[in-house]
């Protein structure tokens, strides 16, 4: 178990490097902008299904959350994409 | 304060309570999110020169320390659900160690920004940005010192004797309102340093 969180822990700051990667790059504010919320609200996900437990939880629990990552995530992208 | 709860098909980690109050919390993080999103796309060039200001090294440490305290808590809450005691004291320890450097960190970002003549109350694009910048962060580090409390009550209780049931819900909720910390930075790092 402890193996596992250190490599969910990995695999966040392998995220947040790619994030990183992804602003210094001259992808577009676009671009940037969406692939970085993206990335982000993966990492929210993940957060929440192995360090919070959720990946044990009631099902009713796991949609909640996951209802909450879908909706920023579609929030954030299209306010990104038609208003900028 | 009650016992784990359980079902057919999982369970509920912590106590209900915690739920409520995180999603909650969560949500009104969500607006702030979207308004920041907002008035980011609407106004443009001055808003990201004003972003551009902010010192990418000290938002990427802090996150690198939430996420960091936030794989502690988890192993820690782990072993105290599953009554092992080894290093579960130590494991907080280092948690709270975290989020006092975050604070440290925040800190002397604030200080350098102070000094540099940016504060809140400005108008414009720019001024905007730095609204947005204070209160949803200053409003986030509140959560953090909140958060070194309960890790100072869970580093608190005895490593020697085993854990009640109410013990242990204890654990759970404070590890999910740490978590629940750590994933707000993340989107806030996101948004304030990143998409620029």
């Amino acid at each position: 178990m402890t193996r596992r969180m250190v490599v969910v822990w990995l695999v966040l700051l392998v995220a947040t490097v790619v994030s990183l990667s992804v602003e210094q790059g001259n992808v577009g504010a676009k671009v940037t902008g969406v692939v970085v919320t993206v990335i982000a609200l993966f990492k929210v996900r993940l957060i929440g299904q192995q360090f919070m437990g959720l990946r044990e939880a009631v099902r009713p629990l796991q949609l909640a959350f996951d209802a909450y990552v879908t909706v920023v995530a579609v929030v954030l992208i299209t306010i990104q994409l038609a208003f900028a | 304060m009650t016992a784990p709860a359980t079902t057919d098909t999982g369970r509920i980690p912590g106590e209900v309570g915690i739920w409520v109050f995180v999603l909650g919390d969560m949500s009104v993080f969500a607006l702030f999110f979207s308004t920041f999103a907002y008035s980011q796309a609407r106004d443009g060039s001055d808003f990201t020169r004003a972003q551009k200001q902010l010192e990418l090294p000290f938002g990427l440490l802090n996150t690198v320390l939430l996420l960091t305290s936030s794989l502690f808590v988890a192993i820690a809450v782990h072993r105290v659900l599953q009554g092992d005691p080894r290093r579960v004291r130590q494991l907080f320890v280092g948690a709270l160690a975290c989020g006092l450097c975050f604070l440290g960190v925040k800190a002397l970002e604030w200080g350098q920004l102070f000094a540099d003549g940016r504060s809140a109350g400005g108008t414009g694009g720019e001024g905007e940005m730095f609204n947005y910048y204070f209160m949803f962060t200053g409003i986030h580090a509140l959560h953090v010192v909140i958060g070194c409390i309960v890790l100072s009550r869970l580093i608190a209780l005895d490593p020697a004797q085993p854990r009640t049931d109410n013990q242990k819900v204890l654990v759970e909720s404070g590890g999910i309102f740490w978590h629940m910390v750590d994933l707000l930075w993340v989107v806030l790092f996101a948004l304030f340093y990143l998409t620029r």
